[in-house]
């Protein structure tokens, strides 16, 4: 947890006939981050061939991509299974293409039919649109020929023929409004159509002994009825598209099955087809390489020995070292699933390189620490820390991430925490604060408190402290990194280094001494300089020893298949000390020493903000408050007060709630990272059964 | 009048969040393999184009989704006022006259196939937007009008009547939209020119860029449309082109034009004030794969001095007029990609158009 997870690599020869049961061992451990032989030593490069590229890697990728398309097509979409290797299923890629293209053809078939209902649709809303437009239906009916997409037609037909006339005018898009009065044999009847099909209805109309004519005063041409029919038959319609999509619901849920094995297959083959890719080849063996953590060394071992019977070679590298000196180690961030919002903090900046501190626990302690200084109530924390469980929930039920709501979880607690410490409550101070009043002493009642905060300045020098605590640790930990690197000039002499350290502590004591004494008096001279100016002297000597050290030139030993990088010779490369060297070593000397005094100084009052958010928080309550008791009645509080309290809470959880987020994010990056964090790292990416690449 | 920042600070985090997550080339990759329509509808999901996949669900059909995404364009703009003050917001209106311009014309085809050719529309409006963009006028009412005067009575009260009342007759004795139409895109250019002088100083000047940049690039791709398909003589296309461009005088394109070559046009016309781009023009093998090239290069031309509006100052118009080109742009690619599905065409003919 507190460095990154030590690795191993592995380079493993094997029989050729002995290749799959090989990479079904691998495939089943996930551990193996690939690497190419030709990383380790030039020379392999003439002694193995490549292995031929793989298309059907590709083609089976896209296979189980399509596949899962058909995953997502499903409402709500099918889950895809979890991966067991007890046998590597045999895939016919052909015969896969062909179920996948006879399932869309299906589906195709469907939403064809969805289509076309859609058009039958569009054209009764047409006809709706066209009908709304007439005052009445039976001065429409006189005006046929102004508006040219309906027909409107009255007349009568035998009562006999109706229902069979009704059944065949189904086809079209149609509105029949019939007489609700069917005394006698004859029923009179509205009819609206599209002119385009005219001469098929005049033909139907015909056939069932329909008349034209002039329907009386208390006859059928309600628009409201028409318009009804209309609706009623759109509505139909759309039911019916909503039967296709159950329909394509059911034909997937059917086949869900089916559609698991197969992507099952396909990801297995294609993780299969991925690890076999990095193999190398001899005429009988075959040779691969890759990191993996080196706890995991041992069993790996075993499995190969398993899988290959003991026909095998096997070597293992420590990073670094040797032949492995010059291969990129991935890294691996092991941190506990409790800290894994902190964990995406972090690689959402960089990752760190290898070896070097995994700063996740300190992180998660900074931001913490930071956000709940900065938004200290524990009121709002509640509020916070429940809209993070509701979130997490909501996103379980959706089968999404639910890491941002755990951090604001995290984050509620922690303003809890200091809202217990400062007494607020909602603004309010429910309970005596355990450490000192916030609220009192931006109230202005701090001359009234006893104990060591009393003012702002406090709450200052207070989060100065806590800013001198961060940096200290940031230059602590940058310390053991360059230990662990073993890098001691830069140890020394960096700015990040135990002379920076010393400039920054001096200097720090150097402020409060200035400070203590009613910035009146500094520290007395002679004392400074042993302080301040004996390593800001010494500091000068980074430039010249530096370009000792670096002045040397590496000069490969060329394309020989027996050498390696390893194997480079150096020598001094004849660069001498003139007078413009001096001068550089002059002008970085003057602009390091500018950087330190005036980086650190900056570096350090940037923490004030975490005051200043702070105190933000609780001005905007006071002022909440005092709009209330503006609002108040004789009696008291007014419904007004309370629904402007509950506004400003509500507005103050969102906007200091934020702040204080993107604050102790930015602290962190900038102020924190910048004294230790190397983000050169390379993730760790093995070829596992979980991945869902 | 405001500052640049309080005018622009707001709109530009607004815009540059949503440019951020305009489809990328990768998303793009995955509906072109796409085997079928429903299958690259469903890689929609998730998405801002969302709507359409949601609409493609609900009806089965890639028209209704195509308009859901049409109405969402032209939300873009009305939606983009609410942000804004004079005289930007007046611009904007401006702006969105486009649409309006496009949903009249798509009305008065459909106007022409009933009144004039004779034609039923079998479902035809189903996809035509009926709410004001700018001026108030009934869609339905310029679709079902009798005649000309009954158009005109139509439109009244907005400008486009006067566009009818002198083309009318141009349309009866033609039987073709094809000079109403030109006249129709001209109204909107003018009213754009008018809206951006009336803007600040640095406004006006990456409007004007942006504006007639825009008009050579029309104006080119009719000039050569014109020659192509119809074999205008060069003298009649000059009083079809927008004015406002740069193309004012046609005398040093009259022998390439003559000659008919497609890329001889275009070098000729991109050769004063365009020549960094010549470069581009290749040697397609026929017309259709000419003209295909010229749109790109055309395009290409946009979409650089995009680029430069979005690497540049950010507190001034260019940003709201990247994000308009871009999100066109961008609904541009995706509706020819499922239309495309919809026909089965194979993927590399879509990337050839694309």
């Amino acid at each position: 947890m507190i460095f990154t997870a030590p690795m191993k690599l592995l380079i493993a020869v094997v029989l050729d006939k002995d290749t799959e049961s090989v990479t079904k061992e691998l495939l089943r451990q996930s551990v193996l981050d690939f690497i190419s032989l030709k990383e380790i030593s030039r020379g392999w490069k003439t002694q193995v061939s490549s292995p031929a590229p793989l298309a059907t890697v590709a083609r089976t990728l896209e296979l189980r991509k399509r596949a899962e398309g058909f995953f997502n097509l499903a409402q709500p979409p099918l889950k895809l299974p979890n991966l067991e290797i007890a046998e590597i299923p045999p895939v016919d890629l052909m015969e896969s293409e062909k179920y996948l293209d006879s399932l869309a053809a299906e589906i195709n078939g469907i939403r064809e039919r969805q289509r076309v209902l859609q058009e039958e649709i569009i054209k009764l809303e047409e006809i709706r649109r066209q009908v709304d437009a007439f005052e009445d239906l039976k001065s429409g009916a006189a005006a046929r020929s102004t508006y040219s997409f309906l027909s409107i037609q009255t007349g009568t037909v035998p009562v006999s023929r109706f229902s069979d006339l009704e059944k065949s005018l189904e086809a079209f898009p149609s509105v029949v409004i019939p007489s609700q009065d069917k005394e006698g044999l004859k029923v009179a009847v509205l009819l609206i159509t599209m002119k385009r099909d005219d001469s098929r209805i005049n033909t139907l109309l015909s056939q069932a002994g329909w008349e034209d004519v002039s329907l009386p005063v208390e006859s059928p041409g309600n628009k409201g009825e028409a318009l009804r029919e209309i609706t009623g038959k759109i509505e139909k319609l759309r039911k019916q598209q909503q039967e296709c999509n159950q329909e394509l619901a059911e034909l997937l849920k059917g086949r869900e099955t089916r559609l698991q094995n197969l992507w099952s297959g396909l990801r297995i083959n294609e993780l299969f087809l991925k690890i076999q890719s990095h193999f190398s080849r001899t005429e009988r063996t075959i040779l691969f390489s890759g990191w993996l953590p080196a706890e995991k060394q041992a069993e790996v071992e075993e499995g190969i020995k398993r899988a290959s019977e003991n026909r095998c070679y096997i070597e293992w590298m420590a990073p670094k070292k040797g032949e492995a000196a010059e291969v990129p180690v991935p890294v691996a961030m092991r941190n506990p699933k409790v800290l894994e919002p902190f964990e995406k903090l972090v690689r959402n900046y960089a990752l760190p390189e290898y070896g070097s501190i995994d700063p996740t626990p300190f992180v998660a302690a900074a931001y913490l620490v930071m956000f709940g200084l900065m938004f200290g109530d524990a009121g709002h924390g509640l509020v916070l820390a429940l809209v993070g469980l509701a979130g997490q929930y909501l996103a379980k039920k959706r089968r999404k991430s639910n890491t941002l709501f755990r951090l604001i979880t995290y984050c509620g607690s922690a303003a809890i925490v200091t809202g217990i410490l400062f007494g607020s409550y909602f603004g309010t101070a429910l309970f005596p604060p355990l450490w000192f009043n916030y609220h009192g002493i931006i109230a202005g009642h701090g001359a009234e408190m006893t104990g060591l905060v009393r003012d702002i300045y406090d709450i200052l020098g207070i989060t100065i402290r806590f800013g001198i605590t961060i940096i200290g640790l940031g230059l602590l930990l940058n310390w053991v990194n360059l230990i662990k690197k073993r890098d001691w000039l830069t140890l020394l002499l960096d700015k990040g280094g135990l002379l920076g350290g010393w400039i920054y502590g001096a200097g720090t004591w150097a402020a409060f001494y200035f400070v203590g004494h009613n910035y009146k008096e500094l520290p007395p001279g002679n004392l400074l300089f042993w302080l301040l100016g004996l390593p800001t002297l010494v500091l000068a000597l980074k430039g010249p020893l530096e370009f000792l050290r670096h002045n040397r030139v590496h000069i490969s030993a060329g394309e020989d298949a027996s050498s390696s990088p390893s194997q480079a010779v150096s020598k001094p490369s004849g660069k001498r000390i003139n007078g413009f060297t001096i001068i550089d070593f002059f002008m970085e000397w003057i602009v390091e020493v500018l950087e330190i005094y005036s980086g650190y100084l900056a570096n350090t009052l940037s923490f004030m903000r975490v005051a200043g958010l702070g105190i933000a928080h609780v001005s905007l309550m006071i002022a909440f408050f005092q709009i209330a008791e503006m609002m108040a009645g004789p009696k008291g509080y007014s419904l007004w007060s309370y629904i402007i309290l509950i506004l400003g809470n509500i507005l103050v959880i969102g906007l200091e709630g934020l702040s204080a987020g993107i604050q102790s994010l930015r602290l962190n990056y900038y102020e924190f990272f910048s004294k230790y964090f190397n983000g050169t790292g390379r993730a760790y990416r093995p070829i596992t059964l979980r991945s869902r690449d | 009048m405001a500052s640049p920042l309080s005018r622009y600070a707001f709109l530009n985090a607004k815009l540059k969040a949503r440019i951020s997550k305009i489809t990328s080339d990768e998303k793009i990759d995955q509906l072109l393999r796409a085997k079928t329509l429903p299958e690259a509808v469903q890689l929609l999901k998730g998405t801002e184009f969302e709507p359409l996949e949601k609409a493609y669900v609900e009806t089965g059909d890639l028209r209704m989704g195509e308009y859901v995404l049409y109405v969402r364009e032209i939300e873009l703009y009305t939606e983009l006022q609410h942000f804004v003050e004079e005289p930007v917001l007046q611009f904007i209106r401006a702006l969105s006259l486009r649409y309006e311009g496009d949903n009249l014309k798509k009305a008065l085809r459909l106007w022409f196939d009933k009144t004039v050719r004779k034609r039923t529309l079998e479902g035809a409006t189903g996809y035509i937007y009926r709410k004001t963009i700018v001026h108030g006028f009934d869609i339905d009412e310029v679709i079902a009008a009798a005649d000309l005067p009954a158009l005109h009575k139509a439109l009244a009260g907005t400008p486009y009547s006067d566009l009818i009342a002198r083309w009318g007759r141009e349309i009866e004795l033609q039987k073709s939209l094809f000079s109403l139409e030109i006249e129709i895109d001209k109204f909107f250019y003018k009213e754009l020119f008018a809206s951006l002088e009336r803007l600040p100083k640095q406004d006006r000047q990456i409007a004007k860029t942006m504006a007639t940049l825009e008009i050579d690039m029309q104006n080119i791709d009719w000039l050569i449309r014109f020659k192509n398909y119809y074999n205008l003589p060069l003298e009649k296309t000059l009083p079809l082109l927008i004015p406002y461009g740069n193309f004012k005088d046609l005398a040093s394109i009259s022998s390439s034009y003559t000659s008919g070559s497609i890329s001889e046009i275009l070098s000729e016309l991109l050769k004063k004030h365009y020549s960094k781009w010549q470069t581009l023009l290749g040697k397609g093998s026929d017309s259709v794969s000419r003209l295909t090239l010229m749109e790109r290069v055309l395009k290409q031309i946009t979409l650089a001095q995009v680029e430069k509006l979005l690497g540049g100052y950010p507190f001034n118009i260019g940003i709201v007029l990247a994000y308009f080109f871009l999100k066109r742009n961008e609904m541009q690619t995706i509706m020819t990609i499922l239309n495309a599905k919809y026909y089965n065409l194979p993927e590399e003919r879509i990337k050839s158009v694309l």
